[in-house]
């Protein structure tokens, strides 16, 4: 596991200040390997505990999906765009760019959950949680990437950060 | 115990009358908070509901699927549902016996608002069970009957959504055949006890299950520490002969991938399970077959260099494996029992063919008409479908041949160094495996994966590179069992009840919480440096089944009194053996012959096969029932253990029945 897994994060202070949609930072996101992926789902409860304290998969940002009586199987989770159409298409700025962490976080507070950021996203990586009714989509667990640390088969990988600079394009 | 949060449990158990045609719930907690869940719940409730002289096929049989207070959690490996009821595969008697299985539908049902569901009853006309998120309704099954297990998952997929998750039966199990399974998926089933036929006779077709809420938890945040913690030590080989790894060459060919056959498996590719995209047919060239392989279902291609050694080949031993699956046939039964079984016989000249099929065990052709015998009954298949030991009885053919494949109670060597031909264990290991056979309904996996298997997998003889020496082996299991004699290969008949005793509560801990039972408890590590597991925050791998749970639910209990959970079930089910079925000391010795038979492996400090001595062996039953806190002579709980264990209701049903003495009044 590389170090900055066990950094402790600072959280995010850019509340209420506005942030340029498209970014110059390279972001930091999460890759997934599909030949690596065993479809155990590690990830997916584990993001919904840490996220919301509840053991559940519709509750997880990340969505592995495995098809039961076929080979076949995707995820959906968010690449952290540099121009992020779910920031774009926020009617409330709500989902910012914060610069420390260099993820797109939504600001719960300002969120109306009106699901316009759902219908922008082309991966289908954010959706309006079902109990707190506020958009939800990956925020890297503030650095830790939880879902990452959880994966058997190194399957998820974190792209993009510094030291990493090889795989950056 | 007081407790201000709770969580692992979802607080509701579903209860279905097929007679009378109805649903309705009842309060789970108390059931969990004195027996976890899963085995241990469904114990309790058999001990309460099925009264002695009932049989399987029964109204009044329960069939009882249980996930415990860890499914649907992040606790590594712990997507399991366990299945109780009176087993149709258990010989002579037809006891309460368990099966586990693992996939998706587990977490499912507990997303769903549910900790188990209990069938009783017997439906009129096919039914399945929809269970949609709070609500549960029996629906007409008419259409499914006749189907297979894949095209009835397709079809209450297509009616319910794709994310609705199903158990059900195939052909096998509407025809009663006792090796039926429960199968979901392509590759999960709940395979051992006949429990497809259970289903069968009361005409429950299905159980499909949408579950999209969650499972509370009691410490969140500390919770997901502590598993994360565990998946860390799980992450890397279980001490297995071989590291799973793909073949470059199956890839590319047919698809092939690691697959976990359970949800949260932690595992880094177990060995055991595989998953394929496009396998061609053999013996349906038309067809491209795809979805996941575990365990004895690669047995149908063949093992090189053992026993198992038939030549099907891989694209057929593939494509048999999914028929069996889809009529819902136990794999293990097959390859393990009756098809070496049949074999023999056709060798002794007692049987020339089969129906007409030629006897060879290296064609398809062969397996598939076994299969599509049994599952339909046809011919020989009537015979067939009752499993190898009734099929002997019923055909009059082989009988003195049976033991050579079927260890004891109507079922199939596994782990024991003789009818298992395929698992390397040797004397004194199977000592403990004999132990857990003379208490045990069916297989004993409690020794069979957490003693014998863990031991030899570890061991120079399984793992040359990978592995352990005897003596490292000898003292990380001196600080689990506390003698280096539990472990050590000279140690003889010396320190073996011990671990039978402590692997037994084990076991039943693993199928009730639930957790897998090919990886718990962890014991024996390559990533430590004294080679005891132990986690990166220094938790101790035999405390990790305690520490997950007492997260989980929010249970504040001794690491002891959790352990005496695991042993309050061990004593409920001894007492419903007692009680039903006579269970005593006399019974348990029915397994002494077998392994009185010399085993099929040495132990190279002793030098030549060995079976066991039947008066060290009485020795080692008297220790082993002294430390359960059993009466010597009959093998029965006795009152002062049952009390101990809050179980003193137990203690005067079993003295009213006349099998118990009570010396002291409650």
């Amino acid at each position: 596991m590389a170090g900055w897994l066990n950094q402790v994060a600072v959280p995010s202070k850019q509340i209420g200040e506005t942030m340029p949609r498209t970014i110059r930072a390279r972001p930091v996101s999460i890759r997934w390997d599909k030949e690596k992926c065993t479809t155990c789902l590690s990830c997916m409860v584990v993001c919904a505990e840490r996220h919301t304290g509840v053991s559940a998969l519709s509750r997880s940002r990340i969505r592995v999906l495995p098809q039961v009586l076929g080979g076949d199987y995707g995820a959906e989770y968010c690449r952290q765009c540099r121009n992020a159409p779910c920031a774009a298409a926020c009617p409330e700025e709500a989902i910012q760019f914060d610069q420390q962490l260099r993820t797109w976080i939504v600001h719960a507070e300002r969120c109306t959950g009106c699901g316009a950021c759902v219908e922008a996203c082309p991966f289908d990586a954010i959706q309006v949680d079902q109990v707190s009714g506020v958009a939800a989509k990956c925020d890297l667990c503030a650095g830790a990437a939880w879902c990452v640390q959880a994966c058997p088969t190194g399957a998820l990988t974190v792209a993009g950060r510094a030291r990493e600079g090889k795989d950056g394009k | 115990m007081g407790s201000k949060e709770i969580g692992g449990w979802s607080g509701t158990l579903l209860r279905v009358d097929l007679s009378l045609n109805q649903v309705w719930t009842e309060p789970s907690i108390p059931y969990g908070r004195q027996y976890v869940g899963g085995r241990g719940m469904a114990a309790r409730i058999a001990w309460d509901e099925i009264e002695p002289g009932t049989g399987p096929f029964d109204p009044e049989n329960r069939l009882i699927f249980a996930p415990g207070p860890l499914t649907g959690t992040s606790a590594p490996n712990s997507s399991r549902t366990t299945v109780c009821s009176l087993s149709p595969q258990a010989y002579p008697y037809e006891w309460f016996s368990h099966s586990s299985i693992g996939g998706f539908w587990g977490p499912a049902l507990k997303y769903a608002g549910y900790d188990g569901v209990i069938v009783e009853g017997e439906a009129a006309r096919p039914v399945y069970l929809w269970i949609d998120d709070g609500h549960a309704e029996l629906r007409d099954a008419g259409e499914l009957w006749g189907r297979g297990t894949f095209a009835t998952q397709e079809a209450l997929m297509e009616r319910h959504g794709p994310g609705v998750r199903v158990l059900t039966i195939g052909q096998a199990g509407e025809n009663r055949s006792r090796i039926a399974i429960i199968a979901s998926g392509t590759g999960s089933a709940a395979g051992q006890g006949g429990f497809g036929a259970v289903m069968g006779a009361k005409r429950l077709k299905a159980v499909a299950v949408r579950g999209t809420q969650g499972v509370p938890l009691a410490h969140p945040d500390a919770f997901s520490e502590c598993t994360l913690n565990v998946a860390r030590e799980l992450h890397a080989t279980m001490g297995c002969p071989e590291v799973a790894e793909l073949d470059p060459k199956m890839v590319r060919k047919f698809g092939q991938r690691h697959v976990a056959c359970s949800q949260q498996c932690a595992i880094d590719g177990c060995w055991i399970s595989r998953s394929y995209a496009k396998v061609p047919g053999v013996l349906h060239p038309e067809r491209t077959y795809s979805g996941a392989i575990a365990c004895e279902s690669a047995l149908f291609g063949g093992v090189e260099g053992t026993y198992y050694d038939w030549r099907t080949g891989f694209r057929a031993g593939y494509e048999l494996a999914q028929i069996s699956q889809d009529y819902g046939l136990n794999h293990w039964e097959l390859a393990i029992g009756i098809a070496p079984w049949l074999r023999r016989c056709h060798q002794e000249g007692m049987l020339a063919d089969l129906d007409g099929v030629p006897i060879d065990l290296d064609t398809p052709e062969w397996w598939d008409a076994l299969f599509d015998k049994i599952a339909f009954r046809k011919g020989v298949g009537d015979a067939l479908a009752e499993g190898g030991v009734r099929a002997a009885n019923v055909l009059g053919m082989g009988e003195e041949l049976i033991p050579e494949f079927y260890t004891a109670w109507g079922f199939a060597g596994h782990w024991d160094g003789r009818g298992d031909k395929i698992n390397l264990v040797i004397f004194p290991y199977w000592l403990v495996t004999a132990l857990q056979w003379a208490t045990s309904t069916r297989d004993p996996l409690a020794s069979g994966h957490g003693y014998a298997q863990n031991v030899m997998n570890w061991s120079p003889m399984r793992s040359p590179n990978r592995g352990l020496d005897w003596e490292t082996l000898a003292d990380v299991g001196a600080r689990f069992y506390g003698s280096r004699e539990a472990v050590h290969p000279e140690s003889g008949y010396e320190a073996k009840a011990w671990p039978a005793v402590l692997h037994g509560r084990r076991s039943i801990m693993k199928d009730s919480l639930t957790l897998c039972d090919q990886v718990y408890p962890r014991i024996y590590s390559v990533k430590t440096r004294d080679h005891f597991a132990r986690a990166e925050n220094g938790m101790a791998g035999p405390s990790f089944e305690y520490h997950m749970f007492r997260l989980a639910t929010g249970m504040e209990l001794s690491e002891d009194e959790f352990e005496q959970m695991g042993e309050r079930v061990f004593n409920l089910e001894r007492a419903l053996q007692v009680r039903n079925w006579g269970r005593c000391r006399g019974v348990d010795e029915q397994i002494i012959p077998e392994f009185e038979r010399v085993e099929n492996w040495v132990n190279p400090s002793v030098g030549e096969k060995v079976g066991v001595d039947r008066e060290r062996f009485a020795a080692l039953l008297d220790e082993y029932y002294t430390l359960l806190g059993w009466d010597t002579e009959t093998g029965r709980p006795t009152q002062v253990k049952l009390r101990e264990l809050g179980l003193s209701d137990v203690a005067t049903e079993l003295a009213r029945h006349r099998l118990i003495e009570l010396i002291e009044q409650d």
